[in-house]
């Protein structure tokens, strides 16, 4: 059954796909018939991954249709160029449809997985023994293997008479300086299931029902091209879409709740209803998950170009690179009460938080031809697991609480800055070509948790990682304790006061355009010097047909858990991979 | 003695005399020699690669009224700043209406006027134009690997304006010249929604700023001035390239080459561009006609700058560049620029806009003699949907799907983040 339902999936698209190949196939250069504009994309993504030179396993054979429909539907006043509409200028609306298939989930048996641990992936069974679980061990739903989504959906109107303009409906905002890094790009959350972050955020950013404003203020003293940037989100808002082993592009952990629920009877439902990395308490209603942001934007006479940003929103749950909670344990309920509810005593939880930003870019020409860029943000109250907030009654032996006793902690909120440098320089290296510069880019990113408690142990004699006495104080990263190496060894995850990245990149233009290579080196020296090695390149084999080559090599200088969070080559321990993808684009 | 000396004066004259071209002549490669005195290099490279000109008699370019009375009005005022890189006392019109070849600031005025050339005094708009951009073969029609729709290319003066009010100077506290948006990208799909923006000031103490809106990061990204320069995603032009040359008069050194006869398209026949056939596509064949141009070389004084230098033929009585010949770091011939200008009152007949002057309608081409490799920027092209295209001067009327108007709200880092998908 589930796989007819694959296969009408696919006819779908591949229907579609052919009909739209042949209507653009009459306008390949003008994708535009009077107000409407059609276009998009075909692709086929293959994936290989290779821990070694040996051992490699086909992890994703993913199809992906994008259809984008531009309409404009009021100018000059008139709708649909006939009736006069009061107050806008002009109205344009823009459908943006992404279908895909990702034939893996279908045929293969699975491939093998280690957690950060070392250990083989594995889930309990029945008996509460634990299981290796490869993909082919469970039966996935279309959820997983397909995506048949409006992605985006909006309408951009201008005002007649006041210099304002909205966008309204599903979208994505991005804010800031950076490249794929979260800082002020902060308004739409990712869903790290498509391919952790591997690709585009544009991608992987999950689109939310929005209202955007932009009020062009002009001038304000001497700052020029001033304009006040805002958002709400009436309620639409999802966290960050995390998944668990065996899926290809999970934290490289098999789903905690699945193991405790098992030690719990069967049950497996969270604290109040609560879902991981879906909703924390509270109700999707406008009183309960508004989002807001609010930018000053501007240019000093010096040529500097700078924002003010001001955010309320829920806790995304990390997809920014910081170690902070996305579950908290219910440290007072009851034994009664667990029992009465079938729930477990812990919960998915998102606060609100604030935070204020500032961004600004600089093109100094004279000394460097160097564009800087830079951008810092102060978040107040990020949420951390605190080994201090224990359950009651927590020990070893415990029988009610032994195995969340070792795992599961309350929360503590803490301040954070968060800061980035960059530059783009573009730079001529003529002996590797002579014809276009690089353009060479570096980040340097920084996380700084301000009050971080110090680490200890429950009993002052035992010493990391507490075997004895177990955890007394101080925060815990995601990989929590009760993990253990292949070799027995036990870790903690701690959450560092400092966590520091840095990225390198450059690409140039070979043979007109036609060749675009990039390359990207990423460096985490707080964690092991753990790094990320990518190269790429688009060939475009004519104008609408592009082959993508692509290999990233995760690389970690030692053998134990690197317990990282940018998801770099700790996270991704054993994860280099090759791509092919071919694109026909209409 | 004397008759010897006169027998080969006789002799010279009558070479001369065959090395002329004359109208309704063809040129091509098979009769080149006629013309080789007449064009530069970089378009002797052309013609030997297929491009064919048709020769036709030479016709008077008209200034724009408005533009010839502000020369009267203002153009004895002007005067170089004392380092050469500013002009003091500037108004509206070509700030030095006399030149003197022997003036020793000679290039740099001329330079000057082209910077302040009656082509475009106010705006421009040009919509939906196509750029094709391949590989040259020089026996088949070209394959682009890149094809670009352009939806919208606008630039608005902020001095020396004569027809949209406010007249001569929009209010100007940044002492911005012009703003240039090009914006968006409207095919291939890879590159939809791309937009660029450019801010040029008066003082040459200030660089240029400019941005590119990037739709896969979604944000803006500043841009160096250095990669004005640079070839944009690959193909051929640059930034700096454009109308010939686009790049700051103060950032290079100028040397007047001298005041020649050169053939020079400034009234192509085909308003649709047409290109030539086969594999000389890289240009268009259409008619030439004798030009009296500067021929003034540039040398960027910038560290980083893609080019060695640049020859310009500038046209005596337009003001336009006719071709510029492009040379690498080595004194290469690189890229040549050709321009094919169409001064007339009306795009074509039976259009619905009839300007009172005539204007300088044009598309263009750049090649890299050395990749073998053009680019072709044809304004309109065979797919642009509206036949007009071009737009001068008319300020908020400007209107295009993209915009509402050649305005400061449409040319500014707001629209580009309001209008990015």
């Amino acid at each position: 059954m589930l796989v007819s339902s694959s296969q009408r999936g696919v006819t779908t698209i591949g229907v579609l796909g052919v009909g739209l190949l042949l209507l653009s196939s009459q306008a390949l250069a003008l994708p535009r018939y009077g107000p409407i504009e059609i276009s998009g994309n075909v692709s086929a993504q293959q994936l290989f991954r290779h821990k070694d030179i040996d051992n490699w396993a086909f992890i994703q054979q993913r199809n992906t249709f994008k259809l984008r429909f531009d309409y404009d539907m009021l100018d000059r006043g008139k709708l649909f160029n006939r009736f006069e509409v009061p107050f806008i200028q002009q109205a344009k609306l823009l459908l943006f449809y992404r279908g895909v298939y990702d034939s893996v989930y279908d045929y293969t048996p699975g491939f093998k997985q280690k957690d950060i641990w070392g250990n083989v992936a594995a889930l309990p069974d029945d008996e509460g023994n634990l299981v290796p679980v490869k993909l082919g061990s469970f039966n996935w739903g279309a959820n997983t293997k397909f995506e048949n989504r409006l992605r985006e959906a909006y309408i951009d109107l201008k005002l007649r008479d006041l210099p304002l303009s909205f966008r309204l409906g599903r979208q994505q905002i991005v804010w800031g300086e950076t490249d794929n890094f979260r800082m002020l790009d902060r308004v739409n959350a990712l869903d790290l299931t498509w391919h952790l972050q591997q690709e585009s955020w544009d991608e992987q950013r999950i689109p939310y029902w929005m209202i955007k404003g932009l009020w062009d203020v002009g001038r304000v003293g001497p700052l020029s091209d001033a304009f006040v940037e805002f958002y709400w989100n009436p309620g639409d808002w999802y966290p960050a879409k995390k998944t668990f082993l065996p899926q290809p592009w999970s934290a490289p952990v098999t789903n905690p709740i699945v193991q405790i629920s098992k030690d719990f009877k069967g049950i497996g439902d969270l604290w109040n209803g609560t879902k991981l990395f879906r909703q924390g308490d509270y109700s999707r209603t406008p009183g309960e998950n508004s989002q807001v942001g609010l930018r000053f934007s501007s240019m000093t006479p010096q040529g500097v170009q700078f924002t003010l940003n001001y955010f309320w929103q829920r806790w995304a749950g990390g997809d920014d690179g910081t170690n902070a909670a996305s579950i908290q344990g219910v440290l007072d309920a009851t034994n009664q009460e667990i029992k009465a509810r079938g729930q477990l005593p812990i919960e998915a939880i998102a606060p609100h938080v604030h935070a204020v930003g500032l961004s600004f870019n600089y093109a100094e020409e004279e000394y460097t031809q160097t564009v800087y860029r830079a951008e810092t943000i102060y978040e107040f109250g990020v949420p951390f697991v605190d080994a201090s907030k224990q359950f009651p009654d927590t020990g070893p032996n415990s029988n009610l609480y032994g195995i969340l006793g070792q795992d599961v902690f309350g929360v503590s909120k803490r301040d954070m800055w968060k800061g980035m440098i960059a530059f783009d320089r573009p730079t001529w290296i003529r002996p590797l070509n002579r014809k276009t510069t690089f353009l060479i880019l570096g980040q340097f990113f920084w996380h700084y948790l301000i009050s971080n408690p110090q680490v200890a142990c429950n009993d002052p004699d035992d010493s990391l990682p507490c075997p004895l006495s177990g955890q007394g104080k101080g925060f815990r990263g995601n990989f929590s304790s009760s993990g253990y190496a292949s070799d027995g060894k036990r870790f903690i995850d701690n959450v560092r006061d400092w966590e520091i990245l840095v990225t390198l990149a450059a690409t140039t233009f070979y043979s007109g355009g036609k060749i675009v290579p990039f390359w990207i080196y990423v460096l985490d020296p707080v964690n092991s010097f753990n790094m990320e090695l990518i190269w790429m390149c688009d060939y475009f084999i004519t104008n609408n047909f592009i082959l993508n080559l692509q290999q990233r090599y995760f690389v970690n200088t030692t053998r134990e858990p690197v317990f990282e969070t940018w998801g770099v080559g700790g996270t991704n321990r054993g994860r280099s991979e090759t791509t092919l993808r071919l694109t026909y684009q209409f | 003695m004397k008759r010897l000396l006169l027998l080969a004066l006789a002799l010279l004259s009558a070479a001369m005399a065959s090395a002329d071209v004359q109208p309704g002549e063809e040129i091509t490669k098979a009769n080149f020699d006629k013309a080789r005195d007449l064009v530069s290099p970089g378009v002797a490279w052309c013609v030997e690669h297929g491009m064919a000109m048709k020769i036709v008699p030479t016709k008077k370019v008209e200034w724009p009224r408005a533009y010839r009375e502000a020369t009267e009005a203002h153009g004895g005022q002007v005067r170089l700043s004392a380092d050469g890189m500013e002009l003091e006392n500037y108004v509206a019109g070509m700030p030095f209406p006399n030149i003197d070849v022997n003036d020793p600031d000679a290039a740099r005025k001329i330079m000057w006027n082209y910077q302040y050339k009656p082509l475009i005094t106010d705006d421009v708009l040009m919509r939906d134009f196509q750029v094709p951009s391949g590989p040259l073969t020089y026996t088949e029609p070209m394959v682009p690997d890149r094809d670009f729709v352009i939806g919208d290319l606008r630039r608005l003066y902020y001095n020396g304006r004569l027809f949209v009010d406010p007249k001569p100077a929009l209010p100007n506290p940044d002492g911005i010249r012009y703003k240039e948006l090009l914006a968006p990208v409207v095919s291939p799909y890879d590159m939809k929604g791309v937009g660029a923006l450019y801010n040029r000031y008066v003082s040459a103490a200030r660089q240029d700023d400019s941005w590119l809106y990037v739709p896969v990061l979604r944000r803006l990204r500043r841009m160096s001035t250095a990669q004005r320069s640079d070839a944009l995603f690959g193909q051929d032009t640059d930034q700096d390239s454009y109308w010939g040359f686009s790049g700051h008069i103060a950032w290079s050194d100028w040397k007047l080459l001298g005041v020649k006869e050169v053939l020079g398209v400034v009234h192509r026949e085909n308003y649709r561009a047409q290109r030539c056939p086969g594999g000389a596509d890289f240009a268009y064949c259409d008619n030439w006609e004798k030009r009296k141009a500067y021929v003034v070389e540039g040398v960027s004084k910038l560290p980083q700058y893609a080019y060695g230098k640049r020859v310009l033929y500038v046209d005596t009585e337009a003001w336009v560049t006719l071709y510029s010949d492009i040379y690498d770091k080595r004194g290469e011939l690189w890229k040549v620029w050709l321009e094919f200008f169409s001064f007339r009152k009306q795009a074509f007949p039976g259009s619905q806009l009839t300007y009172e002057d005539e204007m300088g309608f044009t598309s263009a081409a750049m090649i890299d003699t050395q990749l073998a490799h053009a680019t072709v920027i044809m304004i309109p092209g065979p797919s642009s949907p509206d036949p007009e295209t071009w737009y001068f001067n008319k300020g908020p009327q400007a209107k295009s799907p993209y915009a509402s108007g050649n305005t400061e709200d449409v040319l500014s880092v707001k629209h580009l983040i309001e209008a990015g998908h």
